[in-house]
Order: C-alpha cells, then structure tokens, then sequence
C-alpha cells in the first residue's frame, strides 16, 4: 500500500456505484481520516472516548452537508469533501413502512420490486428459505449489478393462474433481466413495456433461467381484464397507469 | 351354508394366487452372496489434510464370477479396506476393488484367490421386468444367515444416487419389507434383476436392472470400460403453445423440448446449441415433458437414451433449428467428474490444497458446500453456491477449477485477515489461477518482492503477506495445528 510506518486506517475495496463517493475515492485507497477523526486499522473512530465504526462520522451529517476524507493513494496522501447523500442501493434492503408496494400485474404475472419486504414473506427463516438467486442478489447486489441506469431489480412474485400464463411456473421469484430485449432496470421498463401493443409477442429474460417466457401480446392483452376481475386486482400497476 | 363356505374358500385360493408370491430360493443364493464389510477412511473437507474418523459399513455382494462380486460403488467410496464373508466360512476373506464407476454406482470385488476356499456360485442377470410382479430380495447378514424380503415391482424409472450426477434406467420396487439400499440382490421368480441401489427411501427400493449390470460387466471384462455417457446440455418443456409458436414450430409437429443450455463436456455439447428444440433421440420421438415411448417401459425420461450408451457409441440427434428439421450425429461422451468447473463429488482421493502463510486454499466442490450438514444450500455462501448452480459444467481452458480461499489458521503472519473465509482466488501475485496447480507457481513468482498477495473476486480485500516470514510461519502452523504436508496437489 505504500503507506508510511505506523499508519493507521481502512483499505477500501469497492466504491458504491452512482454514490457521492464514486468520484472521490477508488479500490486501494486506506482512509486515515474522516471529519478529523483518526481512523483505526479496524475501521473505528473515537467520538467522546467512545470508539465507533466510521460510518457514525457520516450517519451522524445531514443530506447535503459534506465529510472531509483522508486518505493515501499510491504513496501520495490526498483528501477531498464528500457530499451526504441518500445513496439508495438496487436492492433495498432496510424495511418499508407507511406505503403500498408498488407493482405490474399483466396477464396474471405479478412483478415486484426486490426489496427486504418481499423476501421477509418467506416467513421467519428467510434468508435461508429464499431461492438462490435472491439470496445471491442480496448479498452481492453491489458488485454484481453493472448497470448504472438500473434502479431496482425485478421479481416476478406470483402467477395468478389463466390459460395464459399456464406453463409459466418455472419463472416464479426470478428476477426479471430484459423484455423484448429491452434491459428491465425497474418496474417503470415493465410497465412501458406492456403498454407497448405492437408487437407479437412479449419476450421476457430472467436472470438464471436460460429458457424465456413467451406470451402472446394480443392474448395476453385480451386475456388481462378478466385475469384482473377474476382475482379482484383493482389496477394493472400501481401507482396506476393506463395500459 | 355348506355351499357358501366352499365359494370363500375358491374365492381366497384366487386371490391369494393373484398376489403372486415369488418363491424363496434363499438355499440355492447361499453360495452366490457375500456379507461385505468396509472400512472408511476418507478426508475432512474443511480440514483437507486430516482424515476423517474411521468408520465401518457393510453392503451385500452378488456373486459374477468364481471369486468376483458386484455391489454398489457408494458402498465402497472412501473405502480404506474391504473384506468379506461367505455363508460357508466364519472367518473374513480380504478383498480388494477391481472396478467402480460411481456414474453407474457399481463396482466389481475380487475376493482373495488364495484366501476363499470353495469358490463362489455366479448369478446371471436376466433383463426381465413384469410390472405388478412380486418380487424377493436376499442378503447375507454378518453372521452367516440368509434374510428374504418381499415387494413388487412398481415401475421403472430413472434415477441417481443424491450427489451423483447421471441418471439410469432404475427399477422401483413398492411395498417392501424393508428398506434396501446397500445392494441386496432383487429375483423374480428365481431369476436375479438386479441390485438395490442407495435411495434414502423407506418403503420403496430403487433397483439398479440386469441391462445395467451386464453392461457394466461386459465392459470390465473386455478391459475396455469407458463408462456410461453422461449428458452435455440442459432442457427445458416446450408445451407453452406461445413458445412453440414464436420458435415456429409447425402444428404437425408435436415432440420436442427446448434446449436451454449447452456444456462444455459431455453427451451433446459439441453438436447441440442452446435454442434447439430437441425432437428426438436415435429415432425415439421425446416429448414435450422430456419423455419417450420406450419399447419396453412405457414412457421414460431422455435422459435414459444417453445414459444406457457407453461414451464413444454413436447418437443422433433430431433437432428443430434455423425453422427445419436437422439430423445432428456425435460420439456419446463421458466425462471425469473431476473434470467439472465444481465437481459433485471427490472419492478415494485426498482433496487438493495448499496453506500458504495460514490461508487454506483448495478447490470448490460440493462435497466441500454440502459438509456444511443439513439444507447446506441455504447456508453456503451465495456467491460460491452460483458457480456449482450455473457453471459447474462448464469448465474451460481458461478455468478448470474455482479456487477458494477456505479460511485463514490464525497466525501473526495473517493477522488482520482471520475473518476473511469462502472467497474465490483471482489471482496470486499477479497471475490469474485458472486451477489447483497453478497455485504453486503463482506463488513462486517474483521472487524479488517482498510480498505474496493474493487477490479475490467479488471486491474481496486482497491477502498481502511478508515473503520473507512465510518459511518459519509454515512451520511454525505446521506444529500448532497439526498438519503433516502444507500442499497436495494431486498429479
């Protein structure tokens, strides 16, 4: 790391995409300091004798206000101001309260947002009862997601049975990579991509399934008023739109 | 009263006579089965240059040959030694593994010429199924005494061993006495079907059928077995009528199943692409469930046409590609299990590893995720779980094994890095590891440096450590925790 002896600090391994971080640091610089406070080799910082991780420097700021960093890169000791920021992450992992989830429910396909309330439905056991890929999407939903256009990922989370949708099982709790070819980086691409009527079919890609869903675009259409009566979904999308 | 007792009479001779109870010919197999016993002795995973405790187990041998049995290859995975014993003798006679194929789960025991005395009774094997048919099995306990027990044959199917990855042609014996799974011999009438297979199952029994042994037995004896042909691709139903119409599948065609993935090892993998409607096998129409009308079983999986070839016979494959019908003809291939990106399973051998500076590095294989114990699927780290899910048939030139960093020994030399455990190694000093060996020699490279630093994926922290205190360290974790050799790299 080329620091000189007896510096203290922590290396870091990777910057949050589309964070105020991103252009300020990069993997491999060892922060020493934040907000003058010396940073331990075990990433804490003593505030009022009381030793705490680092993150309390940031928690402790308000949205707008910066954070003065420290720290080493290539041998050379450098700092620079980071604005506080909600840094959301694609895959939300703190609880929601107050508020409906919103979704697409096209031809008896429900699509979701991934979020901790979703995969909290699998009852009190559910980070080990969650299918694979979402549990691999929790854990590494950072560095596996490339995309800096992507707001969330999307889950197909029930199938309400129709002639249309029979065979579609196989698809359940996957995220959703693309429709028509078009990348899904949230609900709002689900949604135009139904409202899309001009095509023949719907192609929909899942992440881990090699195998697309097909549906009929105009069965799927004609199918979706009754799909909707039927099982009492009172909109298609909500926030609601026109399809 | 008199004539109505005579109509009950008639009435249970019929149906007793209907449950067709196959006869007990426990006499005439005394010569002919042998009471194995196995002593295990195979390696820790997490702990790879410890072995695990001993342990003892037993299976049922079937006797092919003068001095030769059959049983099952999981019986006698890990096995350090094998001996037996026959009704006639009280003592055991040494025995040792001439062939196994785990593909298959059978392996072929040679008896000590010098040490068996009156030689055994071969069986041969009828390739005969009658559905609804009862059928005995026999076994040869530990004291020398014949047991029978009883079911019908249910169905047939196709099945492996949990761990195991091909699938055969697989007999399903319902109702049974008593749970079956260490290779008792199977007979209808007094004609030997098979052997049962390892199956977890209490009250059915998987049967491993005579088409199965013989082969695996022909093929031992020419001296030329090659195994059983393993399947390359993966597939997926095709009944969606939206996805037959948008792959432009005509109405008259109603076979076919999508293959979603291709491997690169294995049955198929060099002839099929991924978006092929597989239509058919060796002129055997398959389903849109997957499924063939076989000539003899009703309807089976595909999976058999594969697994019933020996690697190196021909298949054709009938596909629906580019909107025509196409003929496609290969090899039918095999594969080493060890071969695979992940293997499923490692036997009779230690795992590979190499401890440098504390940190274990070895090869990702599901023994190794699945010694995490129950539902280990949902334990195992998600990101190491991916590579055996997705691409654990998939090696390449570029990456033939993934390996790990298991966790680090607590040491000085490590200090700071003991909580870093189940990353996937990207490099060691600069070098991309591709497999095992290449740990080695990435480690020996620029000598001149002070460090070795060894790199992960996933935005892991990378491993720096003092070269030049790596010489006493090793020694130093060589006699704190026990370990004879820091690396084994198999040849």
């Amino acid at each position: 790391m080329k620091l000189p002896a007896d510096t203290e600090g922590v290396v870091v391994t990777s910057v949050m995409m589309n964070s105020s971080a991103e252009n300020v640091l990069k993997k491999n610089d060892c922060i020493t300091e934040v907000d003058n406070y010396d940073v331990d080799n075990d990433g804490m910082i003593v505030i009022y004798g009381q030793k705490y991780s680092l993150s309390e420097a940031i928690e402790a700021k308000q949205i707008g206000e910066t954070v003065e960093v420290v720290f080493w890169r290539d041998g050379k000791k450098e700092s620079a101001q980071i604005t506080i920021q909600l840094n959301r992450p694609v895959f939300e992992f703190a609880r929601m309260y107050d508020s409906q989830p919103p979704y697409v429910c096209f031809a008896g396909l429900t699509f979701v947002s991934a979020s901790r309330n979703f995969l909290e439905t699998w009852g009190r056991e559910w980070i080990k009862d969650i299918p694979h890929i979402l549990r691999y999407l929790l854990s590494e939903s950072q560095t596996l997601n490339t995309d800096r256009e992507r707001k969330e990922y999307v889950i197909l989370s029930e199938i309400l049975p129709a002639q249309i949708n029979l065979y579609d099982g196989e698809f359940l709790n996957k995220p959703l990579a693309s429709i028509n070819d078009q990348p899904v980086r949230s609900l709002d691409d689900v949604r135009k991509a139904f409202q899309n009527k001009e095509c023949e079919f719907y192609i929909l890609k899942f992440m881990s399934s090699e195998a697309p869903l097909l549906l009929d675009a105009k069965q799927a259409h004609a199918q979706n008023d009754e799909i909707m009566k039927k099982y009492n979904v009172p909109v298609w999308t909500y926030p609601e739109e026109q399809l | 009263m008199k004539t109505t007792r005579i109509y009950t009479i008639i009435f249970i001779i019929c149906i007793l006579s209907s449950l067709n109870f196959a006869k007990d010919i426990s006499a005439k197999l005394k010569d002919s089965l042998v009471y194995l016993q196995v002593a295990y002795y195979g390696y820790t995973q997490y702990e790879p240059w410890k072995n695990m405790e001993l342990s003892e187990g037993y299976a049922v041998g079937c006797a092919v040959d003068d001095n030769k049995v059959i049983t099952l290859a999981s019986s006698v995975a890990n096995a350090a030694f094998v001996q037996a014993r026959k009704s006639d003798r009280n003592d055991f006679i040494p025995a040792r593994i001439l062939a196994v194929d785990y593909e298959s789960n059978l392996a072929l025991i040679e008896l000590d010429p010098n040490s068996i005395g009156k030689e055994l009774k071969p069986l041969k094997f009828d390739e005969k199924y009658v559905k609804g048919a009862g059928v005995n099995f026999y076994w040869l306990s530990a004291k020398g005494q014949m047991f029978i027990g009883r079911g019908f044959l249910d169905r047939v199917t196709v099945a492996n061993v949990t761990g195991f990855y091909s699938k055969s042609l697989t007999f399903v014996a319902a109702g049974i006495s008593e749970a079956t799974n260490l290779g008792q011999l199977y007979c209808l009438g007094e004609k030997p079907i098979g052997i049962a297979s390892l199956s977890g199952k209490e009250t059915e029994a998987d049967i491993i059928p005579a088409k199965v042994i013989n082969r695996f037995l022909d093929d031992v004896q020419k001296g030329t077995y090659n195994g059983i042909a393993m399947r390359g691709f993966s597939v997926s139903n095709l009944v969606d009528p939206a996805m037959r119409k948008y792959l432009k599948i005509p109405n008259e065609i109603r076979d076919g199943v999508y293959v979603s993935d291709i491997y690169t090892i294995g049955t198929g993998s060099d002839v099929l692409k991924k978006g092929d409607v597989l239509l058919g096998i060796d002129g055997f129409a398959i389903n849109p469930y997957g499924r063939y009308d076989d000539k003899k079983f009703d309807t089976l999986p595909f999976e058999t046409l594969i697994t019933s070839k020996t690697a190196g016979e021909t298949i054709t494959f009938e596909v629906w590609r580019d909107g025509k019908k196409q003929n496609l003809t290969g090899a039918a291939k095999r594969f080493d299990v060890g071969e695979m990106l992940v293997p499923f399973y490692e036997y009779d051998t230690q795992p590979e590893y190499v401890i440098v500076g504390g940190c274990i590095l070895q090869k990702l294989t599901q023994s190794y995720l699945a010694a995490r114990g129950d539902e280990w699927r949902g334990k195992v780290e998600p990101h190491l779980y991916s590579y055996l899910l997705n691409e654990a048939f998939k090696p390449s030139e570029e990456r033939k094994d993934i390996v790990i960093l298991s966790y680090c020994l607590p040491a000085n030399i490590n200090l700071g890095y003991h909580s870093l455990n189940q990353c996937v190694v990207d490099k060691i000093n600069g070098m991309k590891i591709k497999e095992m060996k290449d740990v080695p020699i990435a480690l020996a490279l620029n000598p001149e440096s002070k460090f070795i630093v060894i790199e992960f994926e996933m935005d892991k922290p990378a491993i720096v450590l003092d070269r030049s205190q790596l010489e006493n360290a090793g020694k130093m974790i060589s006699q704190t925790y026990g370990i004879g050799k820091l690396m084994n790299i198999n040849e």
